[in-house]
């Protein structure tokens, strides 16, 4: 058998979670602690997303509370019609109970973790969407806009992050041209082709934007976390392209 | 005081062809060939992935356009508590089993429910795979297939459960931390490979399919590369374990997976991923993420390809081979969990 490598196992908490069993201490695949003091650990030090993953149901519920309104406003900007919205917020929450295990809190904030599964998720929709449309003959490119999005209910939104802080800091630091096409494409998700025809713009310098913006903040943000945490993993593999 | 905006110019950044797919991914501006070619990209440098410019992209989301306050249907909440409340009871019932298993010495919980599926090939599939099958009794395959190998005691969902479940099994598949972008990508294959059996085998039953897969040795006695493919048909998508990889043979290729749908045919094999392997690794264990929709899945196979696969799948590459059975299905044995490994 092969010894858990864990120096001080961490103590059994409540719930009925067993940690003592030396006849099953085996390296986990990546830990090197045992799989029970990894039960534990999980319990100890995790975050609202790895009580989800954990299966707390006191979490989903909070998760819900706390990210629905971002979830749905997203969708609601993204998605290609009304019809869609409420499909897509349940899907988005099944991807971020299933890939909650997957959050580390040193590569993202929590809700800069649940905007990239929405997002990703939405960006699927939409394209399994434009090709059905385009298939049928019925296609329309127009999207809501922002403005039809909001509503008067005031508090149903997230907190800003500390990631959403340093890209707002960082987008002012951006040339207007730039922070016009990031705004369309990353905000409103609107093609390349189409920020180029809407700001008379080649579509080399919007792409070109579009990356240099999107490279400069992850800089940023893995500058500034590596500074926080010396020992954070890069941002590989954060997320499932299953989720 | 000088009020003018100073603008921090960012024109000099260097911009990879990686760099370049993965911010177009985050906006959704890929197009097919373009997520082929990021796949491809990143594989060749070692990465099972790179969300690094999602996140960039979330977090400018985020900061471009805060929730101020949405109206949200109250019904909508109430449907995504209930499936929340339903998937917790999922991972609690799938934890109770796991946590007996941990605590139990030897006693074999699987559900009695598990059928044996006999690696039967039905005279569809003698006639539709003549090719390959030809092929694999060249390479050997052929006494593997016919000669009772597999007729015999075929994986039940209990043998399959305990290969992959077994702890000890997921320290031998991760020997020992080998410093390196392909250690790394293994070990997070493998974890995905973990939490995709437990959601398969939390499914529902008749969903799941197992299939033996391996090569023949042609001569007695010698070690053979052997595994199963756990099999969703409702996700399309499973998972491969493979034993006995002669490293001699493997040394710098990849292996690459492929999923044969009888609606296609067997000159369409779709590609299903490609693994790196270690000097001297010989068990794997990943997922099978075919790269199209698989309507009836026939058959799965493994070729040893040169590093980042190959776009089409050569007879003579083949390193396994496993045919599905047609109607073939069994329940699910209630022995996985998504662990949380990994984090």
């Amino acid at each position: 058998m092969i010894p858990c490598a864990n120096p001080t196992p961490a103590p059994p908490l409540g719930g009925g979670v067993p940690v003592e069993n030396n006849q099953q201490r085996v390296l986990c695949s990546r830990s090197r602690v045992c799989v029970a003091c990894i039960y534990t650990r999980a319990r100890v030090n995790e975050s609202l997303l790895h009580k989800v993953a954990a299966g707390d149901a006191g979490a989903v519920k909070e998760l819900t509370r706390r990210y629905a309104g971002l979830v749905y406003a997203l969708a609601r900007r993204m998605c290609l019609s009304q019809n869609e919205v409420e499909d897509a917020v349940q899907d988005i929450f099944i991807a971020l109970w299933q890939s909650a295990a997957r959050y580390n809190p040193a590569i993202a904030g929590e809700d800069t973790f649940v905007a990239m599964v929405a997002r990703r998720r939405l960006i699927d929709r939409r394209r399994k969407s434009v090709r059905r449309r385009i298939e049928q003959g019925t296609e329309d490119f127009s999207f809501m806009t922002s403005d039809e999005t909001l509503a008067s209910a005031p508090g149903a939104g997230a907190e800003l992050s500390e990631d959403a802080r340093m890209a707002a800091a960082m987008l002012q630091t951006l040339r207007p041209e730039q922070q016009q096409v990031l705004r369309l494409a990353v905000g409103q998700g609107y093609s390349h082709e189409q920020i180029s025809g809407l700001l008379d713009l080649p579509l080399g310098t919007v792409k070109t934007h579009v990356r240099r913006g999107l490279i400069s903040l992850r800089s940023a943000l893995q500058k500034h976390r590596s500074g926080a945490n010396p020992n954070r993993d890069s941002g590989e593999g954060t997320e499932d392209r299953q989720a | 005081m000088d009020n003018t905006p100073r603008y921090i110019p960012n024109d000099d950044l260097p911009l990879t062809r990686l760099d370049e797919l993965l911010a177009d991914r985050a906006v959704g501006s890929l197009t097919q060939a373009e997520a082929a070619e990021l796949r491809q990209l990143l594989n060749r440098a070692g990465k099972s992935e790179d969300n690094s410019l999602e996140i960039a992209a979330a977090a400018f989301d985020r900061a471009l356009e805060p929730a101020r306050g949405v109206v949200i249907p109250d019904d909508l909440i109430e449907r995504i508590e209930r499936e929340g409340s339903a998937w917790c009871a999922g991972v609690a019932s799938a934890r109770e089993n796991v946590l007996a298993r941990l605590g139990s010495s030897g006693s074999r919980l699987l559900d009695s429910r598990a059928v044996r599926t006999p690696m039967v090939m039905g005279h569809r599939y003698l006639r539709e795979w003549s090719g390959w099958i030809a092929t694999a009794a060249c390479l050997g395959f052929g006494a593997f297939m016919f000669a009772g190998r597999f007729n015999a005691p075929a994986p039940t969902g209990n043998d399959v459960a305990e290969r992959f479940a077994a702890p000890q099994q997921r320290a031998v598949l991760i020997p020992e931390p080998i410093a390196g972008p392909v250690q790394r990508l293994a070990e997070d294959m493998t974890a995905r490979a973990f939490e995709r059996l437990g959601r398969i085998f939390s499914g529902p039953s008749g969903d799941v399919v197992i299939v033996p897969i391996g090569k023949a040795a042609p001569d007695a006695g010698d070690e053979v590369t052997i595994g199963e493919v756990v099999w969703s048909r409702r996700e399309g998508a499973g998972v491969v374990r493979l034993s006995n990889i002669k490293p001699a043979e493997s040394a710098g290729k990849n292996l690459q997976l492929w999923v044969f749908d009888s609606a296609r045919g067997q000159k369409h094999p779709i590609n299903a991923g490609v693994v790196p392997i270690r000097p001297g690794q010989t068990d794997v264990l990943v997922t099978l993420d075919p790269s199209m929709p698989i309507a009836d899945a026939a058959a799965f196979v493994v070729t040893l390809e040169p590093p980042g696969g190959s776009v089409v799948a050569e007879r003579d590459n083949m390193l396994a081979v496993g045919f599905v059975a047609a109607g073939e299905g069994m329940a699910p044995p209630p022995i996985f969990v998504d662990l949380p490994v990994g984090r």
